[in-house]
């Protein structure tokens, strides 16, 4: 009974040092977790560190995790190697075939001009009965841009125009060429091409398509593929200088001077061609 | 001025291009000639002193609006969904129709349109109110509605 006795008061004294000596210590404690369990304050003190490390992120991610961008990159390129070029393929394909295309009727049209420049070609004609003259005269053609009109690919509406002569309202031709064009590509199924050429009497409308508009050329008299290329090369460099701007939110300033700019780069120029000489 | 492309769609024969002919030219024809492709105009109107021209799109009608080339759709800012009252086979497709364009084109503007009110009785637009809940009935025929219909969805697209 004494010796229970005894190892109870030892206890009691055994609490009452580690009280005193702990005292501090689960101050520091209770402090601690209440600040972990009260989300404000736990976000005072770990906001601040989370913030420093995403600063540093942002400041060191190229440097610190480049190569395992890249690895993560390349495996995933070399994973869907075979989903790309069936992407790609097609389009790669679209547009070699263009390519080349393109490129003969250019050589054709070279070849054909050197031949008729040629002694064999003189005979040739001689031989047919194609007077010098006549052939001077078909030789001399002019062309020119009467027309330019920016239109929005989807929706067809008008973005900018330029017009040598007075037509019909500029945003129904914009609408109703839209249609048109849309109605070619569809009707005839072509995959992913496009109507680049329209041909009626003695005009051509050219149109040059980018991706969220098109620009529509109307030109008097045709154009050779020589020309044609010019002209592409033309309304590439305008679009890049021009129309590098968000399309669907336009000022209407903007259409102002997009009118003159169009005005000035393709309607004063009248393009004459002396094949021959 | 601002522009603003409305396209006007639905089955065959359920007036689409008369309610056009009506609005652009106040003209209507008895006459049925099918539309191919598609047939733009254009009618610029005043709303609270501010300028709005609406290019209308006048789509060729299909029994499924899956038929129709999607990119007839694109860049459009509503939609004018006609079905033709005297007719309710041009209904069969409508919930299919427009939940296929609400997809399309989500957050585009989709007024539902019973037309050839003229050639149906008092009990028919009550029996169609409840079975597709149209916008409006319009009548190409007479006029009624037509001015209204365009005039609502020019608000709308300026505000």
């Amino acid at each position: 009974m004494k010796a229970q006795h005894d190892r109870t008061n030892e206890e009691l004294l055994l609490d009452r040092i580690r009280d005193i000596l702990l005292r501090d210590d689960r101050k520091t404690l209770s402090r601690v977790e209440a600040t972990l369990q009260e989300r404000q304050r736990l976000s005072e003190k770990v906001s601040p560190i989370i913030e420093e490390h995403i600063h540093f992120l942002k400041e060191n991610f190229p440097r610190e995790f480049q190569t395992e961008v890249e690895k993560i990159i390349d495996i995933k390129l070399k994973r869907s190697q075979e989903k790309i070029i069936e992407l790609i393929f097609p389009k790669l394909g679209l547009l070699i075939r263009k390519y080349i295309s393109h490129e003969i009727d250019m050589l054709r049209e070279r070849i054909d001009r050197q031949v008729r420049k040629s002694w064999f070609g003189r005979l040739q004609r001689w031989m047919a009965g194609v007077k010098e003259s006549d052939q001077i005269l078909a030789n001399l053609h002019q062309t020119s841009v009467e027309e330019v009109y920016i239109v929005q690919r989807d929706s067809g509406l008008l973005i900018g125009n330029a017009s040598l002569n007075q037509t019909i309202d500029k945003e129904l031709i914009a609408g109703m060429l839209t249609a048109i064009k849309l109605f070619m590509e569809d009707a005839f199924r072509r995959g992913e091409e496009e109507v680049e050429l329209i041909h009626y009497n003695f005009y051509e409308i050219f149109i040059q398509n980018f991706y969220g508009f098109y620009i529509a050329v109307a030109i008097r008299g045709s154009l050779s593929l020589e020309e044609r290329d010019q002209l592409s090369k033309q309304l590439f460099i305008f679009a890049e200088k021009e129309l590098n701007v968000d399309l669907k939110n336009l000022s209407p300033s903007f259409y102002h001077q997009i009118n003159n700019k169009l005005e000035t780069s393709f309607l004063t120029k009248t393009t004459t061609q002396h094949n021959d000489q | 001025m601002i522009s603003k492309k409305v396209v006007l769609t639905g089955s065959f024969g359920v007036g689409k291009t008369s309610l056009f002919n009506r609005f652009i030219s106040n003209t209507f024809s008895d006459k049925y000639l099918t539309t191919i492709g598609v047939k733009v105009d254009k009618k610029s109107m005043t709303i609270e002193g501010e300028e709005i021209s609406l290019i209308l799109w006048d789509i060729a009608g299909e029994v499924s609006q899956e038929k129709v080339p999607k990119s007839y759709f694109l860049g459009t800012s509503a939609i004018i969904y006609i079905f033709d009252l005297s007719s309710p086979t041009t209904l069969k497709n409508m919930q299919a129709d427009l939940r296929l364009l609400n997809n399309l084109l989500p957050g585009v503007l989709i007024r539902k349109v019973g037309n050839k009110q003229d050639l149906v009785t008092e009990d028919v637009i009550q029996q169609m109110k409840k079975k597709a809940n149209p916008d409006t009935f319009t009548s190409a025929k007479t006029g009624e509605n037509v001015e209204e219909l365009f005039l609502d969805i020019a608000k709308f697209l300026i505000s």
